[in-house]
């Protein structure tokens, strides 16, 4: 992806250990939709449960920010899943709840 | 659809802390009103945490959906969202939490962390009636026996290694067996051990009220590939002794802290042998035998809303920014306000 923000680089620049950097920005139909996700996900974000690889995540409009830094690059082929993973899943349970409404 | 009365208040609870991912259904009266569930069944060996939670986020829309059906409420009924927050296996937990998170931000309702172990025994209560029991907590991930006692669920007597459906299902995987939808390896187990009545002697590991089971899967499994005996044999007396272990410690609970209830729970409750044995034991010291049921003994939805309504109603919630899950959770660190003595 194209990062237009010149502060995302200087947070994907990581410290010694990084050895494998990705940033994912994703647009949502809705500020609303946005901030479900970021309510959902930034508990995993802020007690990161390994030291391999960390995790920012920030919302800007309709737009999510992930940066993704790791040790290797498995480890953030792991945590970049897993990211992508809940955020379909969050995207699921939203579509569930607005069906029955 | 469940019938309901109206002018009820109704709680989700997401289950995920192993391979199965659950949404239950409650009214704040204690009627379920779905109970939801989607098994991980791995082709192969164990369950690996990272395709267990892979699974659970590929099937929640499906399991949330068909539970709002069942339940045939509105969003807008809904009052809570409980769900497991530990202990667990972490990639599964953090996929339950984020589903919940999502839930209850879009319906701007409270967040309820739960305990899993003690879900266990406030839906065995719920189910079965009884009221202070102790109880005997038997599955694939947990062995233990606790009670309340002093304000809060006490541990008297746990696995040190692993727990006894674990031991189980790993000798049904070196036997060869083959779990299928509503036969997991543990049936298979009683099915041949139902076969036998010859006995081989196995290592019986008691320590204290403490118990361990890797010595006796390890001594079975190589019993079973020096070829002498039949598996039936094996089965039998693997059973039996993971069993009489089992039972020992919860006589010893149960004579120490005179319960009135015996409550048996989790995955393995379902084997009639370890039933029998209990039921004995109960009788023996005047106690009321309790077991719970399998849909809601195995890992479950409702259970974790049952126990998510008894928090809330207490002044218990979760702030979704502090929602963060705990893998090694113990029953014993758990606030109770809602148990009474």
């Amino acid at each position: 992806m194209r990062v237009s923000d010149p502060t995302l680089f200087k947070l994907a620049e990581g410290d010694s250990k990084t050895k494998a950097r990705a940033v994912i920005r994703l647009k949502f139909q809705s500020e609303d939709h946005l901030s479900i996700v970021l309510k959902a996900l930034k508990p995993e974000t802020d007690k990161q449960l390994t030291s391999r690889s960390r995790v920012q995540i920030r919302g800007e409009g309709k737009a999510l920010t992930l940066i993704f830094e790791a040790r290797d690059t498995s480890a953030l082929r792991a945590v970049t899943n897993s990211y992508l993973r809940w955020i379909a899943l969050v995207n699921d349970t939203w579509s569930v709840m607005e069906s029955q409404q | 659809m469940a019938t309901r009365r109206k002018a009820d208040y109704y709680c989700i609870g997401l289950e995920s802390t192993a391979d199965d991912f659950s949404v239950g259904i409650l009214s704040f009266k204690g009627k379920i009103l779905a109970n939801e569930i989607s098994v991980f069944m791995p082709e192969t060996g164990g369950i690996h945490p990272r395709e267990a939670a892979r699974h659970h986020a590929e099937v929640a829309g499906k399991v949330l959906a068909e539970a709002l059906h069942k339940a045939g409420i509105r969003p807008r009924e809904i009052k809570i969202i409980a769900f497991s927050q530990g202990p667990g296996l972490g990639p599964c937990l953090r996929t339950g939490a984020t589903a919940a998170r999502a839930l209850a931000s879009y319906l701007q309702v409270p967040l309820v962390g739960v305990n899993h172990c003690v879900a266990h025994i406030e839906i065995g209560k719920h189910i079965t009636g009884a009221k202070n029991p102790l109880t005997l907590y038997v599955s694939g991930g947990n062995t233990l026996v606790a009670a309340f006692e002093a304000g809060r669920y006490r541990v008297f007597g746990e696995t040190l290694d692993i727990a006894v459906g674990n031991c189980l299902d790993v000798f049904a995987r070196e036997a060869g067996l083959r779990q299928k939808l509503g036969a997991p390896f543990g049936a298979l187990v009683e099915q041949l051990a139902a076969r036998s009545q010859n006995f081989i002697s196995l290592p019986y590991t008691v320590k204290g009220m403490d118990l361990s089971f890797s010595g006796l899967l390890t001594a079975a499994i190589e019993l079973l590939h020096r070829g002498q005996h039949r598996l039936e044999d094996v089965c039998y007396s693997l059973q039996e002794v993971a069993f009489s272990m089992l039972s020992e410690v919860t006589e010893r609970a149960l004579a120490h802290t005179e319960k009135p209830e015996l409550l048996l729970t989790g995955g393995v409750a379902a084997n009639k042998r370890l039933k029998s044995m209990l039921e004995t034991i109960a009788k023996e010291h005047n106690a009321k035998f309790c077991v719970v049921p399998k849909q809601y003994a195995l890992d479950n939805g409702a259970m974790i809303a049952w126990t998510g309504i008894l928090a809330y109603q207490h002044g218990l919630s979760t702030p979704i920014e502090k929602s963060f899950v705990r893998l090694k959770w113990r029953l014993d660190e758990v606030y109770a306000p809602w148990v009474g003595g």
